[in-house]
């Protein structure tokens, strides 16, 4: 620390030295080859959407591989948008006991949750490693809250997130639409007058605790030298916020920006399109460049009466292969497919100088389960869609060798998002014939 | 005193010694000497080895053998016993000479001489301490909740030792989000409060195959979830009132917010009841979500339960119940409540205010008739806790209907009265209709049902717990209601500019908050503040927060600052600073009013002033947090809160609760002993604790009933005083059995103040389990490893103590057997006294109370100074020894004696002593 106070705070500032570097961003070059890319056109994007409670195999497994064949049942709604989609077969969930929790937390860890521990979650280890070229690092959303409870050893609380920003810490998603767009978009004003403030505060207290250095004892000063260097500390997160990093890619159309209404809205169709317009709305002004998004809680029991099925979806998931339930599980599925469908549509039909919003994601559609008769979690079902700005070459049907980890395909996906790594938890290589 | 190696900055020349020692210790060559200590200690105890933790390396000089007096006086009498060094090379005879006449010479002082009153580093506030000062300073309660961590013990065993209370950046940060929320908390209060009311049923539920009741939900599994969306426009106390009732058993329901359990409601009867959680909410959209919950796992009950039910004995003997079809009669009760309910009619030319309201009358009428409707399919002689119920909603919603009449009355401006005429001509029938149904159920009331006989150790199954509503209401207003404002204490007005208003705001506050008088160059300052955020057109409340802000992560505030008139040098403390000293000693917070008015007077300081002060303070409730912090770190018991504890399995009956409990009789009974000014001497030996049922359990004390701590009186000589209590002889074992050693130790450092040096690091080490598995008494285990004479020198005085006290257990249970062997709890201490039993120890023990005395004091000055003790501090602790012995061992002269001090009552820049020749 400088001994001589009699200089202006500005010059001590930089005079200090390490310990207090130039704003964040300006020491960060482009760090990987992805990242130089999004610097110079839209950047790739990554968007997860979890649906609980599995699917009916025979329902869903289509017909046929590679570019020749032939979609399923459930698959059907996705049938205008078969070139840009992939669907994936053969990938595992994390074995192991656990019921929905486990399969909900496995979703984008692929790791075996035990005595309540998980592991990072692919978005949320994207989100830290290039979250700080956008507003938000990343956005979960979702349509239910926490429940209470236990099931097989696990809070099925656990269950209402795949997103976990550490072993031990879950993110819980926003339900209500209206508080995720503040979030977004809305909070950009306040927090830049509240950081103002904090920032003439900070003046004035710095300028006590350098009045207060000349008056205190030799022994003293290295106090007020701690306290200075703590305040300086708050400083620079201020100037972050008042200073925001520089945008490394703007989108040529700015979509308009309508604030949902306030509350949850009551019926779920109506719930969940607010949500999936919020993710395009996230994505396409890269306010954020990752989302996840639950559609319902990995142990949901939502009533799906308005579509015309009798029971829960946990329920009648527990078909019992009855043909009353199996029929009443497969348009579940599809309904909850045929949302997907809606927003790949709007992605596809966004244009970002020559590619569409689509081009340029991946949005990654599956469940912890594959069949929630037995909560059976091998070769699960999943569809990846759009191109990764070109990394990715959907319009396929890829089936893997029996027993691939899915953190192979989250490591595939790791590294499409520019992220430097060559093994993601229980990852054992990356899945070939994605490009 | 705790002993360390202190690198100063400075060499200062020191010369306390009398001229005699001095002319000897010349004779003697510093260098001369130091190739001595080099050839013959340093090899084992140097930098590298560091033998019994003991370094003799540093640079030799006078200063350096009297800041580390206690290691050096220690290396005198090895020297002089020729103990050291213990193996070749061997100092010659008058090489050994030469080394003791230096350290002779060094060490002697002369203490009439020594006169400096140590330098305690500007204090920081403890967390403790900072959540008191906010408490104090804004009038609401603090809460530090899980974003301050605990500041840690510093070398003087306290965790108020300024010199190890740093600011790490992210401190800082906290001290900034806790100015602002706490502002925003303070601010709540002033603006009119929110009330929102959500009916269960319109709620949501993640659980769709369980569809709501008429009236609302009925959870009867943890995942069954109701849940909305709340926005609260402020930070503040918010007050949850939920009307609920148990089905079946007595149940409990949780309230989560964003996922974070904000309370519990105890739920005890099937009697409909309001039950409320108080809890503070930051502002913004919540995800409020209620569950059922097991009502033995409740973890913040804080429900009053305000039913709207009398509990009653029924009268009339009822008849059987006839069944009863909920789906066909609510059926019915929907086509029915339009019917029947009351309906104002349109009044001509109407305004629309008057239309709005008597839309809303009816609608609240239509929601009045409902449970009219419901008891009328019901009859009289229905289920008798369903027409508990819907009689319930009639008051309620009778009491909604109420409220929207005296409004329509005022738009339509007329009497309530006259309104009420209007209404009943309209509805002459319907309502005396209503009035029979009430009638014909009037005496069915709820009762309290007589309990079931359970098996005690097995809780009853809880039952499924009902909810018809949610009211939310705030921020409210927590805490002692106080008439005059701490904060706003002034208010813009006709007569007052905003300007002066906030003038005066914040030169008060920032008075009280720097605990000093203000200048008007430092208000304008923080006024700035005030200004910038007005002109911006805040409002008045926002641009205040902005100036206090400031304040509250201003350095005046999170420092202590004791400037004196020079930066350098020795200064008497000013009043102000005295008044600061003194209530963070006694109250571990900021200073009251009347403490402020004294020491404005200039009077704080007068002895007889002084004296009575610290009578006033003690007396204060707030000391209570002294004598809680001092206790538990002084016999070091606060670690079984944290690190320390005994093996679940081996001891399931050392529940949390209990463990609370043995805590808080150690706390109470030292507690008690310094409110009403006994003698500290019953620390050792008292006939009186503190006890409930599961503590008087462990000791073997009957007739004790039900959880509340209270004072008891003892009859066994074995227990009585600290060294019997159950906290300390936990504290002092490990997690599977007792530790002689450890007791041994702890009742020489703790309570007499006497360290002891670590073992030889080849000092193996019992296994956990020793005694147990080989059939031997600990003793017997122990007897061996005393026979070694490397470790005899210090088990032979630690031992025989903690063998006094084996007939306790590692959770402090009075035993007389261990491991099938009678326990031989006899000992003979190194000076030859013999005793048995713990009843006898404590005996011998209050014969050194001279040497308890003195250690008590230094630890008393040590926590009021908030620095480690120095050796120049010895002449005040004789003082302070001296008094407290001669005035029979009061708390009261003890803490008086140490306000009185020296080094209470000054400073100095500097830590070191100078010359002063």
């Amino acid at each position: 620390m400088s001994r001589n106070w009699q200089i202006s705070r500005r010059s001590m500032l930089k005079g200090t030295g390490a310990a207090l570097a130039l704003p964040f961003l300006d020491v960060m070059g482009p760090a990987t080859a992805a990242e130089a890319k999004a610097a110079s056109g839209p950047p790739v994007r990554l968007a997860c959407l979890f649906q609980p409670n599995g699917v009916f195999p025979p329902s869903w497994d289509p017909k046929g591989t590679g570019a020749d064949y032939e979609l399923s049942p459930i698959l059907e709604p996705l049938a205008s948008l078969k070139d840009d989609i992939f669907v994936l077969s053969n990938l595992d969930n994390c074995l192991g006991g656990g019921g929905h929790v486990a399969a909900t937390g496995g979703f984008l860890t692929g790791v075996s949750m035990k005595n309540q521990k998980n592991a990072v979650s692919l978005d949320q280890l994207v989100a830290q490693k290039i979250g700080h070229h956008t507003a938000l690092p990343s956005i979960e959303l979702g349509t239910e809250p926490p429940r209470q409870g236990g099931s097989e050893g696990l809070p099925i609380s656990f269950a209402n997130t795949v997103s976990w920003s550490s072993a031990t810490t879950r993110v819980s998603p926003e339900i209500n639409p209206r508080v995720a767009f503040d979030r977004m978009f809305r909070n950009e004003g306040n927090s830049k007058k509240q950081a103002a403030d904090s920032k003439s505060v900070i003046d004035l207290v710095l300028e006590d605790a350098g009045r207060l250095r000349k008056k205190v004892s030799a022994a003293d000063r290295y106090k007020l030298d701690e306290f200075l260097s703590g305040v300086r500390s708050v400083e620079k997160r201020i100037e972050k916020t008042l200073n925001p990093p520089k945008r490394s890619w703007i989108p040529e159309s700015e979509p308009e920006l309508n604030r949902p209404t306030a509350g949850i809205p009551q019926q779920r169709d109506v719930h969940i399109r607010m949500m999936l317009d919020l993710i395009v709305l996230a994505l396409q002004t890269d306010t954020t460049r990752v989302s996840t998004f639950m559609l319902a809680h990995g142990f949901s029991r939502k009533n799906f009466t308005f579509i015309g099925v009798k029971g829960d979806h946990h329920t009648i998931s527990h078909h019992k292969n009855q043909k009353e339930w199996t029929d009443d599980y497969t348009t579940v599925s599809r309904w909850y497919i045929s949302q997907y469908a809606y927003l790949l549509d709007r992605m596809k039909k966004i244009d970002e100088g020559g590619s569409s919003l689509l081009d340029n994601c991946m949005v990654l559609y599956g469940s912890g389960l594959k069949d929630g008769n037995g909560h059976k979690r091998t070769n699960l079902p999943l569809v990846l869609a759009g191109r990764a700005g070109g990394a990715l070459e959907p319009g396929r049907h890829l089936v893997f060798e029996k027993g691939t980890s899915i953190a192979n395909l989250h490591l595939s996906l790791l590294q499409r998002m520019g992220v430097e790594a060559d093994q993601f938890n229980s990852s054992t290589g990356t899945l070939p014939g994605l490009s | 005193m705790k002993l360390l190696s202190f690198i100063f900055a400075a060499t200062l020349f020191f010369s306390l010694q009398t001229v005699d020692a001095a002319d000897k210790a010349q004779a003697v060559s510093l260098k001369n000497v130091q190739s001595l200590m080099n050839k013959y200690c340093v090899r084992c105890h140097g930098e590298k080895k560091k033998a019994g933790k003991v370094d003799l390396s540093s640079s030799m000089s006078w200063q350096q053998l009297r800041l580390n007096r206690k290691v050096w006086q220690k290396a005198l009498d090895k020297i002089k016993d020729e103990e050291m060094p213990p193996e070749k090379p061997l100092p010659s005879k008058a090489e050994r000479q030469q080394m003791i006449d230096w350290l002779e010479a060094g060490l002697k002082i002369d203490w009439t001489k020594v006169k400096h009153p140590g330098h305690v580093t500007m204090p920081r506030m403890n967390l403790a301490e900072y959540s008191n000062t906010m408490r104090d300073l804004l009038g609401i309660p603090f809460r530090a909740g899980d974003q301050f961590t605990e500041d840690g013990e510093g070398e003087s065993g306290f965790n108020n030792d300024r010199a190890a209370l740093f600011i790490p950046p992210a401190l800082m940060e906290k001290y900034f989000a806790a100015a602002n929320s706490s502002l925003d908390e303070l601010i709540g209060v002033r603006l009119p409060p929110i009330s929102l009311h959500f009916e269960a049923e319109k709620m949501f539920m993640t659980e769709q195959n369980s569809p709501p009741t008429d009236f609302g939900y009925v959870l009867n599994r943890g995942q069954m979830t109701l849940y909305d969306s709340v926005t609260f426009p402020r930070s503040g106390t918010y007050v949850f009132t939920v009307r609920s009732w148990a089905i079946g058993n007595a149940t409990a329901a949780r309230l989560r917010m964003n996922d974070e359990v904000i309370g519990d409601i105890l739920v005890p009867t099937t009697k409909p009841g309001e039950y409320t959680i108080t809890a503070f909410v930051k502002a913004g959209a919540k995800q409020m979500a209620w569950n059922i919950q097991n009502p033995n796992q409740v973890k913040i009950a804080k429900n009053a339960d305000t039913s709207v039910n009398d509990v009653d004995q029924r009268k009339k003997k009822r008849k059987p119940q006839k069944s009863f079809d909920q789906k066909a009669a609510g059926k019915i009760v929907n086509e029915q409540a339009p019917k029947n309910a009351s309906v104002f009619a349109p009044i001509k030319d109407e305004t629309g205010e008057i239309r709005k309201l008597r839309n809303r009358l009816n609608s609240a009428a239509l929601s009045l008739q409902r449970p009219y409707e419901w008891l009328r399919q019901l009859g009289p002689d229905g289920e008798e806790s369903q027409i508990i119920r819907f009689k319930g909603y009639i008051a309620d919603r009778a009491a909604t209907l109420e409220k929207v009449k005296k409004e329509l009355a005022q738009a339509m401006k007329i009497e309530l009265e006259e309104l009420n005429k209007q209404i009943e001509q309209q509805n002459t029938e319907r309502l005396a209709d209503n009035l029979k149904l009430l009638a014909a159920v009037k005496d069915i009331k709820s009762k309290a049902k007589p309990k079931k006989k359970q098996n005690p150790n097995k809780p009853p199954k809880p039952g499924n717990v009902a909810i018809d509503w949610i009211k939310i209401h705030g921020p409210v207003r927590t805490g002692t209601a106080r008439k005059t404002p701490l904060v706003f204490v002034s208010e813009p007005g006709q007569s007052v500019s905003k300007q002066i208003a906030a003038r005066t705001i914040v030169s008060q506050f920032a008075k009280r908050a720097f605990r000093r008088p203000v200048t008007d160059k430092e208000i304008i300052r923080y006024l700035a503040l005030f200004n910038m955020s007005d002109k911006r057109g805040d409002s008045f409340e926002d641009s205040i927060k902005l100036s206090l802000s400031a304040i509250l992560v201003s350095p005046n505030f999170l420092l202590r600052t004791e400037l004196g008139p020079k930066p350098e040098g020795e200064f008497r403390l000013d009043d102000f600073q005295l008044a600061s000293r003194l209530s963070y000693f006694l109250w571990l917070s900021m200073p009251d009013v009347e403490l402020f008015d004294l020491a404005e007077k200039r009077k704080l300081h007068e002895p007889n002033i002084l004296r009575a002060q610290v009578k006033r303070m003690l007396n204060d409730e707030k000391s209570k947090a002294f004598t809680l912090t001092f206790s538990k770190q002084w016999l070091g018991i606060g670690a079984l809160e944290k690190e320390i504890g005994p093996d679940p399995k081996k001891f399931p009956i050392y529940t949390s609760s209990l463990q609370q409990s043995i805590i808080d009789e150690t706390v109470m009974f030292f507690d008690s002993v310094v409110r009403e000014n006994r003698s500290l001497l019953e620390l050792l030996e008292s006939k009186e604790t503190y006890l409930n049922e599961e503590l008087a359990r462990l000791y073997g004390i009957k007739d004790v009933k039900g959880s509340e701590m209270r004072k008891v009186k003892l009859d066994d000589a074995n227990r009585g005083g600290v060294l019997s209590m159950a906290s300390v002889l936990t504290a002092t074992s490990l997690p599977l059995r007792t530790s002689p050693v450890i007791r041994g130790k702890w009742v020489l450092e703790t309570i007499f103040g006497e360290e002891q040096p670590p073992p030889l690091p080849t000092a193996a080490e019992l296994p956990e389990d020793a005694a147990e598995k080989k059939g031997q008494t600990l003793r017997e285990v122990f007897e061996l490893h005393r026979k070694a004479p490397e470790c005899a020198s210090c088990h032979v005085r630690m031992d025989p103590i903690g063998f006094g006290l084996e007939n306790f257990d590692a959770i402090g249970r009075f035993r007389t057997k261990q491991g099938g062997k009678d326990i031989d709890s006899s000992g003979v201490l190194p000076d030859g006294e013999k005793f048995r039993g713990p009843a006898e120890l404590k005996q011998i023990m209050l014969k050194s109370k001279a040497r308890f005395a003195q250690n008590l004091s230094e630890r008393m000055l040590s926590f009021a100074l908030g620095r480690r003790l120095e050796y120049y501090d010895e002449p005040a602790i004789r003082k302070i020894t001296q008094s407290l012995v001669e005035r029979d061992y009061s708390p009261a002269e003890l803490i008086s004696a140490v306000v009185e001090s020296y080094p209470f009552q000054y400073q100095h820049s500097n830590p070191v002593t100078e010359e002063t020749q």
